[in-house]
């Protein structure tokens, strides 16, 4: 028996199954596996190709490297930097720090980018990133990107879809475009960010859908709307995060980051 | 979801739960088959986009020369770095696959006779975790030419320095692997053999403070077999600072050409 919702064997909804368990079967009681075992072989599948390469790529980071390779944040390539002070791995503080990297900025204005390899996203993806703002008070509006991880810069129309977090909004906020020839939106998840906690943010594209997710919770929009259709091609995607504070101010501001990974379906 | 599920190596889904046949099999169970199976693809899910899981294994596979003896901080793969090279005595590079088996392998060896500067020899370690009392598996698979050449404690690895206290595999010229955790050392009571190939695995599967050694020594062990089971006691069993650690330390007989190899280095914790 064939899956009969075929939105089942899509891997890139980041609270559905692959990720969890969604159903638990008991021995004599149910529910009946139909359909379990067609989901089950293709999610292996999916994950088996993906490990060489085929039917969907995976750009991983974890930054459990100890070295630091001079023009590199960890295997991402640092494209903007300035007012940097420092930047590599740094001893883990609290449980769940799995190997955790820090760009800590002098008390000069200061901007980062690091990226990583370019792609054309066409089908579904997943973008995960574990970070830790230092003071989001204290950076550049959430327009102006004053951290954001997501999937690009800042280029015109069609904007990638990105979260972001700046001195202007208590809250992340979504960056996307609703369509390829409409300019940067920004919209409200209406989840705090703040200064020293860790957050787990994620965007993700199911057939078209792109929705944005903050330490597992869906974000809705101020419209009520959880995310946007925008089944178009992104061009030049790629794993992407940048810090700004236009103004001078403390030294030692920054951020944290855990781990940085991009899974994305290979339609040719 | 299952909770050790990918962190014991002697189970599912590292072997099968079972061997089903045609016309009369066992039966599928839930508990053995339907549910495993979907906390393992969550695991592996998981760990491909960074929650849940985090899962880092390098297998030497990135080309190194020799001829240039690494400073500490270089990288060592693509994930660990050189802590230590006492007096820059120790070169490491790519060797061919010369046995069976070796994917990717490489060699540490001396510049010169004699103890290399003794000190704190030759040491890699990659970026630390705090996983608390959480899950977690380590692996590495080596060999090592001349046992009766190491230093007291000469070979270290596990998940740090010996001296860090956390639970590690230690070899040297006493003749036996030997387990050591935060609670003390004691033989494995199995032999150190030059040049085999052998695998040995450090884990917590359960979260409940039990530390379990694992080995498999190429040509005689078919599959993991554990060595000893620690039940460490309060305060210790709770990690905050973990590294994939390899340290290397000869005495004053060895050989330039006197070796240890290295094939892999990987590790999954629970997020």
């Amino acid at each position: 028996m064939t899956a009969m919702n075929l939105n089942l064997l899509r891997t890139t909804y980041p609270t559905r199954r692959p990720f969890v368990r969604e159903i638990t079967f008991v021995d004599g009681i149910g529910p009946p596996p139909f359909g379990w075992f067609d989901v089950t072989q293709d999610h292996l599948g999916g994950l088996a190709q993906s490990s060489l390469g085929w039917s969907a790529s995976s750009d991983s980071e974890e930054f459990e490297q100890s070295y630091v390779t001079a023009g590199y944040f960890g295997r991402m390539l640092v494209t903007r930097e300035v007012g940097l002070n420092s930047i590599g791995p740094v001893a883990p503080v609290e449980v769940g720090e799995h190997g955790v990297w820090q760009y800590q900025a002098n008390a000069l204005p200061f901007a980062y980018t690091a990226e990583g390899g370019r792609m054309s996203l066409d089908g579904d993806f997943l973008l995960t990133a574990k970070v830790k703002i230092v003071a989001p008070g204290s950076l550049d509006s959430a327009a102006l990107r004053g951290f954001v991880v997501g999937l690009g810069p800042l280029v015109g129309m069609g904007q990638f879809p990105c979260i972001a977090c700046g001195g202007d909004k208590a809250n992340w906020q979504a960056l996307y475009s609703p369509d390829p020839s409409s300019a940067q939106v920004v919209d409200d998840t209406g989840i705090p960010c703040v200064a020293g906690r860790w957050y787990r943010l994620q965007i993700s594209r199911v057939a078209g859908a792109v929705r944005f997710f903050v330490n597992g919770a869906l974000a809705r929009f101020t419209n009520g709307l959880e995310g946007v259709y925008y089944p178009d091609r992104l061009l030049n995607a790629r794993k992407l995060v940048e810090i700004s504070r236009t103004n001078a101010g403390p030294a030692n501001e920054g951020f944290f980051i855990d781990s940085l990974h991009l899974r994305a379906e290979r339609v040719i | 979801m299952a909770l050790s599920t990918c962190f014991d190596p002697l189970a599912f889904p590292f072997v099968r739960a079972q061997t089903y046949v045609d016309p009369n099999p066992p039966a599928v169970l839930a508990d053995e088959f339907f549910n495993p199976t979907q906390d393992a693809l969550a695991r592996f899910y998981g760990a491909a986009v960074g929650y849940s899981t985090s899962l880092v294994n390098d297998e030497f596979v990135l080309p190194r020369a020799f001829g240039t003896p690494p400073a500490a901080g270089d990288q060592f793969g693509q994930e660990l770095a050189v802590y230590t090279n006492q007096g820059g005595n120790f070169d490491f590079g790519t060797v061919s696959a010369s046995v069976a088996g070796m994917h990717g392998v490489y060699e540490i060896n001396g510049i010169a006779n004699g103890d290399r500067g003794a000190g704190t020899g030759f040491g890699v370690a990659d970026a630390a975790r705090n996983v608390g009392q959480m899950r977690w598996l380590f692996r590495q698979r080596l060999r090592v030419n001349k046992y009766s050449h190491l230093a007291t404690n000469g070979l270290v690895l596990g998940i740090g320095t010996l001296s860090s206290n956390n639970p590690v595999w230690i070899a040297d010229s006493s003749g036996d692997w030997q387990n050591y955790t935060q609670d003390g050392a004691n033989s494995a009571a199995f032999p150190t053999v030059d040049d085999q190939w052998i695998t040995l695995w450090i884990g917590c599967k359960d979260a409940d403070l039990r530390i379990r050694f694992y080995y498999m020594r190429d040509g005689v062990d078919v599959s993991p077999v554990l060595a000893d089971t620690y039940l460490l006691t309060a305060p210790h069993g709770t990690f905050s600072s973990i590294e994939r650690t390899f340290r290397y330390l000869v005495n004053n007989t060895a050989l330039a050409t006197d070796y240890v190899q290295v094939d892999n280095i990987g590790m999954i914790c629970e997020r």
